[in-house]
């Protein structure tokens, strides 16, 4: 088999994935010169395997699966070897390069025709993509292959919240609104609602509905658009914790899935538990109403039937 | 009224739950100013964990239904509207389908959006009142360690330890308040299905040092389905001892 590794390669194992980042890695640099951040190289790497995969009818064994800010790739089931990362100049974080000490020689046991579509494959994602912003091509992955209408539905309210969140003059949401209008947001949060799948999501089911009535909350008390956006960007990742990453996921090894389910339980009880504290905060700053007066014997009926139960 | 009483965590929550009329009545009860009342951190235990599940259980249900409704109705509700949505309010679940269905009955003629958002008022009332009314009280009762396992009085609750473990450790507790503190002590309870029982009432007043037992937020004339039925009557403190103070 000619896919298998060099025996005396002191770089270690270097596959298909390997090839696969390498090449972007490879491509990106030759394009304009400019550095490219961790984000970028994995959506890249992610649109070039999907690319393979449909065009090329190639699986190349990348590890990837879904998470907070959409597909990424598993870099601690690659060899690293093949890039090179220093701290970037004009971004938080590390910027991605090919490796020095690795050249295309070092792939020559891979098979010619895998190496060649490959090659080609990640070309043309590069030509087409490898110029666009981490949050463009985040963007280009949530609105062309997201895993359900729901993704999509929290993903705009999350643009709309990072945008809103950098404009100082809406600091504050629902300024312009009157009380019986909706608000955007509301109507984002709808959307959510809306697209909700009960069946795939229902260990979060209680969770998001309380997540979803504390944002209206936040916005009724006049949170401010950065918190509200935080407070999303905790659901976002919880859901893909728990949910997402063990439904839409390849290549990734039973340890690793091992690994998340016996941290599932956890993720869960800190998300509740994140959501809990946000929501008791916002209640105590909530002005009172007599909504709960208008049904006032029917529930003191209820609450004696919760003390009867006791 | 007693010179103390030991509260029960029905009492606790009842405080922290129940609407006027029959706040109005709990708060008579706790805060008359005359008696000074104790709880152990037992009973905090369990009157928390009851209160979280509580809230736990008629939010999921509450909004669960505002998302049923949000999901399968628009615009402006018809009376054939609000009569579906009633008939399909899950009863199963937990009691919060007796306010639901209420809360639904004068809503035709409104907008979807506008009666889900004063439904999230309800719930969002709930929480709040409750936490803000444990606070309240917590400030006016004093936390109670037990000095003493008072073995011989154990062994002759027998009656009571065989039929509700929990119930046996808060008598004995509130025994260790009657035997340590001066003046008349009462437990105060919202549990008929133990002490409103003569048989057991007899035992836990022969075999401890507690004086009355109170009957808070219940009638004498319990009974599970009467207490549903007519939970207007259902505040009023009632002294199962006969010795009235």
């Amino acid at each position: 088999m000619s896919e298998s590794p060099p025996a005396d390669d002191d770089l270690g194992d270097l596959g298909p994935p390997e090839y696969l980042l390498y090449r972007v890695a490879a491509e990106r640099h030759e394009q304009d010169g400019r550095e490219t951040g961790r984000t970028r190289i994995h959506k890249l790497c992610c649109l070039a395997d999907r690319l393979l995969a449909q065009e090329y009818d190639r699986e190349v064994g990348l590890p990837k699966y879904w998470y907070k800010y959409g597909r990424t790739i598993s870099e601690a089931h690659l060899n690293s070897a093949v890039t090179y990362r220093p701290n970037a100049n004009h971004f938080g974080g590390q910027a991605y390069y090919p490796a020095d000490q690795v050249n295309e020689s070092d792939f020559d046991h891979l098979s010619e025709d895998l190496k060649d579509d490959i090659y080609n494959a990640v070309q043309s994602v590069v030509t087409e993509h490898g110029d666009k912003t981490s949050e463009e091509l985040e963007e280009y992955q949530y609105q062309n292959f997201a895993p359900d209408d729901f993704v999509i539905a929290y993903a705009d309210l999350r643009w709309y919240l990072n945008t809103v969140s950098q404009d100082e003059d809406q600091h504050r949401l629902s300024h312009f609104v009157a009380p019986d209008e909706k608000t955007r947001i509301e109507e984002l949060l709808d959307e959510m609602l809306a697209n909700f799948d009960e069946v795939r999501y229902s260990e979060i089911h209680d969770i998001y509905l309380d997540w979803d009535d504390t944002m209206r909350l936040l916005v009724d008390i006049g949170r401010s658009p950065r918190e509200i956006h935080d407070f999303t960007e905790t659901f976002i990742e919880g859901a893909a914790r728990i949910i997402l990453r063990f439904e839409e996921h390849s290549n990734i090894d039973s340890k690793t899935l091992e690994d998340w389910r016996e941290e599932k339980e956890e993720v869960r009880r800190d998300l509740q538990s994140r959501v809990t504290q946000k929501r008791k905060e916002a209640l105590s700053e909530r002005q009172s109403t007599s909504a709960l007066d208008s049904v006032a014997d029917s529930y003191n009926s209820a609450i004696s039937e919760e003390l009867d139960d006791l | 009224m007693a010179d103390n009483a030991f509260l029960d965590k029905g009492v606790i929550l009842g405080f922290c739950f129940f609407t006027d009329p029959h706040h109005r009545e709990c708060r008579r009860y706790l805060f008359s100013g005359e008696t000074e009342y104790f709880a152990t951190e037992q009973v905090e235990n369990i009157f928390r964990n009851a209160k979280d599940s509580i809230i736990k259980e008629h939010r999921s249900q509450v909004l669960r239904n505002i998302q049923h409704v949000k999901v399968n109705y628009e615009g402006v509700l018809s009376e054939s509207d609000i009569e579906e949505i009633q008939s399909e309010i899950n009863r199963d679940e937990n009691s919060a389908w007796r306010y639901l269905e209420d809360f639904y009955d004068d809503k035709a003629g409104r907008d979807v959006y506008e009666i889900t958002d004063e439904l999230r008022e309800v719930i969002r009332e709930i929480e709040q009142r409750a936490e803000a009314r444990k606070e309240t009280l917590y400030s006016t009762f004093q936390g109670w360690l037990r000095i003493s396992s008072h073995e011989s009085v154990q062994d002759e609750l027998t009656q009571l330890r065989a039929q509700d473990e929990e119930d046996f450790w808060i008598v004995i507790d509130a025994h260790d308040v009657a035997a340590n503190v001066p003046g008349e002590t009462e437990l105060a309870t919202t549990n008929p299905a133990e002490f409103a029982d003569d048989q057991i009432t007899e035992e836990v007043l022969g075999a401890t040092a507690i004086d009355s037992i109170q009957l808070v937020f219940v009638s004498k004339g319990y009974s599970p389905s009467a207490l549903r039925n007519n939970s207007s009557d259902s505040c009023v403190p009632t002294d199962v001892s006969g010795d009235n103070t």
